[in-house]
């Protein structure tokens, strides 16, 4: 049988890592490897080097405000400019790949992205959410521990992370674009809403640090899953791993954390 | 007025004894609590009475720095201020200015550690003569909010001290790129071809090199925790021997020797009282027990509370293989809430035979560890109460000797718990 393969595009490992992100490439990558998975880690520093492999899961994590505008300054050098960056992706997650975007990197695909100084960034445009800063200053934030409940075909339903934005998302869910999840403890998108995160096909965008994936192996599974079903064309059934250390985190910041 | 601050002053220092005289609580804040929130101009009336004073801040060092640097001054024979490193917020500043408070005498210099956020107001309330910033890194995000917002107040307490001599490390990119912002006379530090590259913002080659009083030649770090640092100053070499490990240990003496030089203390006494200098307070604190029924054991301690930290650690314990590794972690308040920063440290070829998880996020360090690709070990264990961890780590016969990681309130609960067992030396 032929060995499955995995290829894991991470979209500027240097200035979007600030917080912990760096443990979900850690986690996809065991995680594939105990399985006999090849695992193919591209690091994507430049904006032109997204077309020069065939990636199965896009990873983009947080950074500063004044990174996403550098990071916004690598969209427009596209080879055809940011709309063509646009479509370039969106063609991508039509045709059902992966990618995981967390704070920062889950902002800039969408609409556009107003900072604590109120300058406004262009996102991709690839979800329909906006996401306002609500000024400088750290108590202007959504920080702490979040749990959610999610509607996405995983067990445990929970999802288990930290927040730390002062970005308020506004979501326009519809048939195809949903939250990732209720919020039962903690902030979410933002102060006026209760939900966290969205999704749009195989499009997972949420606020969560932690590192999101180390405490929700079973999440981790599901972007593995979706992701060699892209590829291959053919139902995906993973050899179950040995979890329990995992679990336990994930349940001790339910019973810590996971009261309003 | 001066009678009115007086009778203050003196009515705090009264309060204090009262507490702990009738055993009311240790009485430790609140003189410090009362000034920061109803008398803060005390701060600047007391600060006068200093013929020097000195600030560190930075994000990691300053405990180390002041340490070291202190050394140095009260074997010049100084009298000295100085706080501890659990008060380096406002409060903490103003309580040691009230208990070293004193009509009959003046103490030449304050020294004093600062956490970050406390620097603007405290430049704004007294006159620093001397600044010294040991690097700005990534340190509980969840407090700070950005890198950025550190770096602001760091420029922000330099404007407010025009006349102050600001020492900073010209390696760190975000000093170097304070450095052409603020207007301050400046000296810089740098290790040369020995600095901490960083990932971020590429730095060159440091052009500071002209101005810097001391050149780091050679570095060697011993595996008994001790480094060998070869020194250019002012022409003349000097090889030195540090008690202190790691690489970010020659960063804070160099902070500390480069201050030295500019108050005119003699090279040879500085380097003489450097070497002096032991690991304190969970810095790389050699810990020895000999219990009644078992050999010794030896501990080692250090503390970890960010990437840099635990990175620049893990670089010190790193190739050999310990008998036992303990990675203690809480999300208490004065640790930070927030434990993503484990994973943004770089372990590389951590060696244990056993691994031991404590602490309230035990479950979170041992995901870290079981992730990792670099780590080896035969057994990780997860033992969540700290408590029955260090017993069971003292009562282990089989086990001669233990490295532990732990960061701010899992340290300061292991102290405790030896302290049942053999003397520690206090704070500073």
């Amino acid at each position: 049988m032929q060995q499955l393969q995995l290829t894991f595009g991470h979209l500027f490992p240097e200035i979007m890592n600030l917080y912990g992100d760096i443990g979900n490439v850690m986690v996809i990558k065991k995680r594939c490897e105990e399985r006999g998975i090849k695992f193919n880690y591209i690091k994507l520093n430049n904006i032109h080097d997204i077309k020069k492999h065939e990636i199965d899961i896009t990873f983009f994590g947080g950074g500063q405000d004044n990174d996403q505008m550098q990071v916004y300054n690598e969209f427009c050098s596209f080879e055809t400019g940011v709309s063509g960056l646009s479509q370039f992706y969106k063609n991508q997650v039509e045709s059902g790949k992966v990618f995981l975007l967390i704070c920062g990197g889950y902002q800039m695909f969408g609409n556009y992205f107003i900072d604590g100084n109120g300058n406004r960034i262009e996102g991709l445009g690839i979800l329909n959410i906006n996401t306002t800063s609500l000024g400088n200053g750290s108590k202007d934030r959504n920080i702490g521990n979040i749990v959610i409940e999610s509607t996405l075909p995983i067990h445990p339903k929970t999802l288990v992370g930290f927040e730390n934005h002062s970005g308020q998302t506004e979501v326009f869910i519809d048939e195809n674009l949903k939250p990732l999840g209720t919020v039962i403890a903690g902030f979410g998108n933002s102060l006026k809403t209760n939900h966290e995160g969205c999704y749009y096909k195989n499009v997972f965008g949420s606020y969560m640090h932690g590192a999101l994936l180390p405490k929700n192996p079973h999440f981790a599974d599901y972007l593995i899953e979706k992701a060699l079903e892209q590829k291959y064309k053919k139902k995906i059934q993973l050899k179950a791993l040995e979890d329990e250390l995992e679990l336990q985190a994930h349940a001790f910041i339910i019973s810590e954390y996971g009261h309003k | 007025m001066v009678v009115l601050q007086l009778i203050i002053i003196y009515s705090l220092k009264l309060v204090k004894k009262i507490i702990r005289l009738f055993k009311l609580g240790s009485g430790t804040s609140l003189p410090g609590i009362i000034i920061e929130t109803k008398f803060p101009s005390l701060i600047t009336f007391m600060a006068k009475r200093y013929k020097t004073i000195i600030l560190i801040t930075g994000t990691n060092g300053k405990t180390t720095t002041l340490h070291t640097l202190t050394t140095i001054l009260k074997n010049s024979n100084f009298s000295i201020s100085c706080n501890l490193s659990g008060a380096n917020i406002l409060r903490g500043v103003a309580t040691t200015l009230i208990d070293d408070f004193s009509l009959k005498s003046k103490r030449q210099f304050a020294v004093f550690e600062v956490e970050e956020a406390t620097m603007p107001r405290l430049t704004s309330l007294l006159n620093a003569n001397y600044i010294v910033i040991t690097n700005v890194f990534r340190d509980q995000l969840d407090v700070y909010g950005e890198v950025n917002k550190t770096l602001e107040y760091m420029e922000l307490a330099c404007n407010n001290s025009p006349s102050a001599q600001i020492i900073l490390n010209i390696d760190d990119p975000l000093l170097n790129k304070l450095s052409k912002r603020i207007k301050n006379e400046m000296q810089p530090y740098s290790l040369g071809r020995y600095r901490t590259k960083f990932d971020y913002e590429g730095v060159s080659e440091t052009n500071f090199l002209e101005s810097l009083s001391i050149q780091i030649q050679n570095i060697m770090l011993h595996s008994d925790g001790s480094t060998n640092t070869t020194l250019n100053i002012q022409g003349q070499i000097y090889t030195i021997n540090l008690q202190l490990p790691g690489i970010y240990n020659v960063y804070n003496a160099s902070a500390a020797i480069t201050t030295s030089l500019l108050l005119g203390i003699p090279i040879k006494k500085i380097l003489k009282s450097l070497e002096s200098v032991k690991a304190v307070f969970g810095r790389g604190e050699l810990v020895k027990i000999t219990p009644e029924d078992r050999p010794l054991i030896t501990l080692r301690i250090f503390l970890i509370k960010n990437p840099a930290g635990f990175s620049q650690v893990l670089q010190t314990v790193k190739s050999v293989e310990h008998e036992h590794i303990l990675l203690a972690l809480n999300d208490n308040t004065a640790d930070g809430k927030d434990v993503s920063w484990i994973w943004d440290a770089s372990i590389d070829d951590l060696k244990a035979k056993q691994i031991t998880t404590t602490g309230k996020r035990a479950l979170d360090m041992a995901l870290r560890i079981k992730y990792d690709t670099k780590t080896t070990y035969s057994s990780l264990i997860v033992q969540p109460d700290l408590r029955s961890c260090i017993i069971d780590i003292i009562s282990n016969k089989k086990l001669s000797s233990s490295t532990i990681l732990a960061n701010y309130t899992a340290m300061n609960n292991i102290r405790t718990i030896l302290g049942e067992y053999t003397h520690l030396e206090p704070l500073t």
